[in-house]
């Protein structure tokens, strides 16, 4: 799920009319120093990326002036923290702050909710599971039913639930409903503003803002110039950039496709995986993994994908310099019809196959439409000069079998 | 006509009649009425779109079927292009 940076975050709050403190995003120390002076006060400088606990982290700093900002840019600037480069900073007016809340809003697909979960807490600054954990008298939740949505009394009533001064109530109760609907507006399966800060002269601000938006709604929602809307923790791989592009515009079933290593040589023993069913691939994924085998890739094709996507998330399997084998690792019957698989695989293998003498592969596919597959598979890929076995629901709950071929097959191509 | 072609959403058909011309298989009409959106009749020896280009380009659900099986047993006159993903070299 793409997670939208702290400052697009807040300009989402801005657009609802919240009030959100001044500033501006910069990607230089020249730019740092405009706003700062611009502000002409006290600054903080926040790392723009997707991760939490940057103060702790020294993602976020503090400047008096304008010189400082720009010092302090330079030294944010470019630096990786918790594994992500640092390209953008936020540049804010420092608050003076009294207190601290937190307002947020989860999708819970709980089948006794299946809607939004409203929880606001007088106990800010920290993991909201850790406040419930230790103080659930200080959180409180409300389930917001979504064909009447939130009125504005609704979120005073959750506010209400705690100890909070009568005159903030107001306040806070509008913050909390803005944050729904800015929600609302954008798909978001979370939001969250933490801290929420009162400050010293009696006004609230969002300190911070997390947006996670759905991913199949980014395509609604063009001026939030989501590129790659996948949770991966780091920049998007040029493949990976490719595979996005397969889905971004066709959500009939789904063509994950995610990098786990590049630049290995031939015989280091990485195969690219192909799974079906998610928890079930993730099993196969740990097979092969157990027998001493490594991921090139992690891909996965469930919830019924059309054959050419599918066949596009072989290509961009096979498009990876130096594998030792290709496993479709589909450890479940599914209830997805398998033959468009089989079509897929036939096309895309056909391609790629012809050219690779004794190249290991290794179907396991079964479900809906499994016999067909398993012959469309078998007749469509005979004569091929690869190394290919195919399987069906007998080895479902046998993937240490499959890794096993597996491993002895890579084994064998490389010694050949 | 010699040439006939559609596009669905991610790509395209596209039909060679002359190479139909002799083809009594009509595969490519049979597995896109058993695994596809059953977009074919057969019209004069050969594939037609039961509707209108784009009515098809929209029922199409992108089996790939009528090719693969049209190369496998027919007349090799029907091929699908898909858009092309750029993967450079």
């Amino acid at each position: 799920m793409p997670k939208l940076l702290e400052y697009q975050g807040k300009s989402l709050l801005r657009k609802q009319g919240m009030l959100v403190p001044e500033g501006d995003v910069a990607t230089t120390p020249g730019e740092v120093r405009k706003i700062a002076e611009k502000l002409s006060k006290p600054v903080v400088i926040k790392s723009q990326i997707e991760a939490t606990g940057r103060s702790k982290a020294g993602g976020i700093k503090f400047a008096d002036n304008a010189d400082e900002a720009e010092k302090i840019a330079s030294e944010l600037l470019g630096k990786e923290i918790k594994g992500l480069k640092v390209e953008k900073v936020l540049v804010e007016e420092k608050l003076a702050i009294d207190r601290e809340f937190y307002a947020g809003l989860i999708v819970n697909d709980s089948y006794k909710v299946k809607g939004p979960v409203l929880m606001f807490s007088t106990q800010g600054g920290v993991d909201i599971e850790e406040v419930a954990a230790k103080s659930p008298e200080k959180v409180v939740s409300m389930n917001v039913d979504i064909l009447d949505g939130l009125a504005v009394n609704d979120a005073r009533e959750l506010v209400s639930k705690l100890n909070v001064a009568t005159p903030l109530v107001d306040l806070l109760s509008q913050v909390v409903y803005g944050l729904y609907e800015v929600a609302k507006n954008y798909s978001a399966r979370s939001a969250e503003i933490n801290p929420l800060v009162l400050t010293k002269d009696g006004k609230i601000y969002p300190a911070d803002c997390r947006v996670v938006i759905d991913e199949a709604s980014v395509f609604m929602y063009p001026e939030l110039e989501i590129e790659y809307p996948r949770e991966i923790g780091r920049a998007p791989t040029e493949l990976e950039r490719l595979a996005w592009k397969v889905e971004e515009k066709d959500y009939r079933g789904i063509g994950y496709f995610v990098q786990m290593a590049k630049d290995f040589n031939p015989g280091e023993g990485y195969v690219g995986f192909h799974g079906i069913g998610g928890g079930g691939a993730m099993l196969g994924a740990d097979a092969l993994m157990r027998h001493g085998l490594k991921l090139a890739n992690y891909a996965d094709t469930s919830g019924n994908p059309t054959a050419s996507k599918v066949y596009r998330i072989v290509k961009l399997i096979f498009s990876q310099p130096n594998i030792d084998g290709y496993i479709l690792m589909g450890p479940v019957v599914a209830n997805q019809e398998q033959w468009h698989h089989a079509h897929a695989l036939v096309r895309a293998l056909r391609e790629e196959l012809k050219n690779r003498p004794n190249f290991p592969v290794i179907i396991l596919i079964a479900g809906n439409k499994e016999a067909e597959s398993l012959e469309i598979l078998s007749e469509g890929l005979k004569g091929l000069p690869a190394r290919i076995e195919i399987y069906g629901r007998d080895y479902v709950y046998n993937v240490d079998y499959i890794a096993d071929r597996m491993k002895k097959f890579v084994e064998e191509y490389r010694k050949a | 006509m010699a040439f006939f072609e559609f596009t669905f959403r991610t790509g395209k058909v596209i039909i060679d009649y002359e190479k139909c011309k002799n083809c009594e298989t009509y595969v490519c009409v049979k597995a896109c009425s058993l695994f596809g959106g059953n977009l074919f009749r057969i019209e004069d020896g050969r594939p037609a779109l039961i509707a209108g280009p784009e009515e098809a380009g929209k029922r199409c659900i992108e089996d790939l079927t009528c090719e693969l099986y049209c190369q496998d047993y027919g007349n090799k006159g029907l091929k699908i292009i898909l858009d092309p993903l750029d993967l450079g070299k």
